[in-house]
């Protein structure tokens, strides 16, 4: 239960109004529209992936850590023939669990959800080529730091947390 | 009884690896006991078990391994496995602890490996048992300014021996701290579908870039981090005993980072004079046979765990005694930017496309009917700088001969 905010007793953004906000962004990565995606994040937004999510992601590993910059360099990549992703990963995320409360600041909230991304890189009709048509699924936990900003709700961060985020992983430059 | 002669074929213009050396298990096998278990292994940093009582659990080949900080300050390397009924004694990564304790009768052992008690003891005649010393150590062990090597082999080279004229590149890496000394942090974790040789031979190819890294390096030149107009010169070396570097100058440095790159130069050149300095202040991808690459502010350790599946560790390192703002740069370089030195084979910009191809590779030879892989790029140039050290161009393949020279003398 999150704090209230003195009016109705909810955090300022309903559980409905999250999710759709997150089902957006999980569509847009389904369906390739990273450019989009891109600009659902605040100016200042993280999108990361820790392995240790109690480490200093200043001083310690994770697995992505990305400001706007990297982002934009990620997607550029995506596009430009980068050969882990090509052929592209497909992906579909299944979000489920989610709960919303309110972060510290007025305009922000915390949502929290669990998903599970299955993704496959197709193109091998064979099944010889090794990384290519074995669909894989990662089970994974989600925390959404949202901010008003003009009216719209944008990701000010977003954390992967995989299940699997400490032992060595392969191919995750596709978008999770 | 595996076959291992002509897995490896050199003439006057020519040279060539066997497509066998890749998939066929009784060599990996073969190789684990040859190259890992019985030569000089790379099993961990000094940095990782500063304290009294601070462990890590490693492998050599297949042996597994703790590595460990006895009470009297040094370094152990023990079997990890009970003398009791050869139960693994510590399941964990790394920790601290006074006594390993095993779980299955109780048998415990102090932090050098030690025995330290037989549980139930009385119940064992009074004569018994004096022969159990501890847990089984590595014949040798090595520390080469903080990173410890261990072998299972009594009649193993001497270490320096072993290393020969790459010590002084590797004293070059480790003198970029001012201190002499580096610090790990906790690694980047990838495992691959391939190999583990196509990692040891790739950290050293200047050849690829320009094909497997075309995106990586057309994003960065977007980005004004990367000016294709700037050539890579450089050049590559080989070493006796299979070491081998590709050293190119650091000419891919943003502009806005380029006053720290400059006081991290000036700083060299004053501790160590202006050539010394100067000549350290290259980028070098250092091969020391056959498990690790001291790399551009991190380590490399290559874990082969089948003959198609390896596991890559990336630990980047901190300069100890270095200014703060030069470890600052590079901390964000290798952790937080996307970039050339960026560590993450799982999604990096660049790293990410070399495991790629190590599985598209993989996929290739799984034929079986790819008898002769090549690596004669620049075969009719290498040059002797000094005894055991040859030099070649930066995209020459020598680095790779030089490897499976050595690869073919140990596994004959």
């Amino acid at each position: 239960m999150g704090k209230a905010d003195g009016v109705s007793g909810h955090p300022v953004l309903s559980r409905r109004e999250a999710e759709k906000l997150v089902f957006r962004e999980a569509r847009l990565l389904d369906e390739d529209r990273f450019e989009e995606w891109l600009k659902l994040f605040t100016g200042d937004g993280i999108y990361s992936v820790p392995s240790d999510e109690t480490a200093d992601p200043a001083v310690e590993t994770s697995i992505i850590h990305d400001d706007a910059r990297q982002r934009e360099k990620r997607v550029f990549q995506l596009r430009n023939r980068h050969l882990a992703q090509d052929p592209l990963s497909r992906t579909i995320h299944f979000v489920s669990n989610l709960e919303v409360e309110q972060a510290g600041a007025p305009d922000e909230v915390l949502v929290r959800c669990n998903a599970l991304i299955a993704e496959m890189r197709p193109g091998d009709h064979q099944g010889l080529q090794r990384g290519l048509a074995k669909p894989r699924i990662l089970p994974c936990r989600c925390v959404y730091r949202l901010r008003r900003e003009n009216d719209e709700w944008r990701i000010a961060s977003k954390q992967v947390l995989l299940i699997d985020r400490d032992l060595p992983l392969q191919n995750i430059t596709f978008i999770l | 009884m595996t076959q291992t002669a002509n897995l490896v074929r050199e003439t006057d213009n020519d040279f060539m690896v066997s497509s066998r050396a890749y998939t066929d298990p009784a060599i990996f096998d073969r190789e684990l006991q040859r190259i890992f278990e019985n030569g000089w292994c790379y099993v961990a940093h000094e940095s990782e078990i500063e304290k009294p009582g601070d462990f890590r659990t490693a492998a050599v080949g297949r042996i597994p391994v703790i590595v460990s900080r006895g009470d009297d300050g040094g370094v152990y390397v023990n079997i990890n496995a009970c003398r009791h009924r050869g139960t693994v004694v510590c399941h964990e990564e790394r920790g601290n602890t006074r006594f390993f304790v095993c779980p299955y009768h109780g048998w415990s052992y102090r932090r050098d490996g030690s025995l330290h008690k037989v549980s139930a003891r009385s119940n064992f005649p009074e004569d018994w048992g004096h022969d159990i010393e501890g847990l089984v150590p590595a014949a040798r062990m090595a520390n080469f300014r903080g990173l410890i090597f261990a072998s299972f082999a009594p009649d193993a080279m001497d270490f320096d021996e072993y290393l020969g004229p790459l010590k002084r590149y590797a004293d070059f890496w480790f003198d970029h701290a001012l201190d002499g000394r580096v610090r790990v942090h906790k690694p980047w974790r990838a495992v691959y579908s391939g190999n583990w040789k196509f990692q040891l031979e790739n950290s050293t190819d200047g050849w690829h870039a320009r094909y497997v890294h075309v995106s990586a390096l057309r994003t960065l030149a977007k980005f004004g981090e990367y000016n294709p107009k700037v050539g890579w010169p450089g050049c590559t070396r080989g070493f006796a005993n299979g070491h081998g570097i590709l050293e190119r100058p650091r000419g891919d440095i943003p502009p806005e980072l380029k006053p720290t790159f400059d006081l991290f130069r000036s700083r060299l050149q004053e501790k160590y004079g202006d050539e010394r300095g100067g000549e350290m202040f290259a980028r070098r991808h250092i091969t020391v046979f056959p498990n690790i690459q001291l790399m551009e502010f991190k380590l490399r350790v290559i874990h082969p765990v089948e003959v198609d599946k390896t596991i890559v560790y990336e630990f980047p390192v901190e300069l100890l005694g270095t200014d703060e703002e030069i470890n600052r740069v590079i901390r964000q370089r290798l952790l937080t930017e996307v970039s050339i030195s960026s560590g993450s084979p799982v999604s990096g910009m660049v790293n990410a496309d070399d495991v790629e191809i190590f599985a598209r590779t993989q996929t290739g030879l799984s034929s079986g009917r790819m008898r002769w892989l090549r690596f004669a790029r620049g075969i009719h140039r290498e040059v002797m700088e000094r005894d055991n050290e040859w030099r070649g161009e930066d995209m020459d393949e020598l680095p790779q001969r030089a490897l499976y020279r050595e690869w073919a003398r140990r596994m004959a």
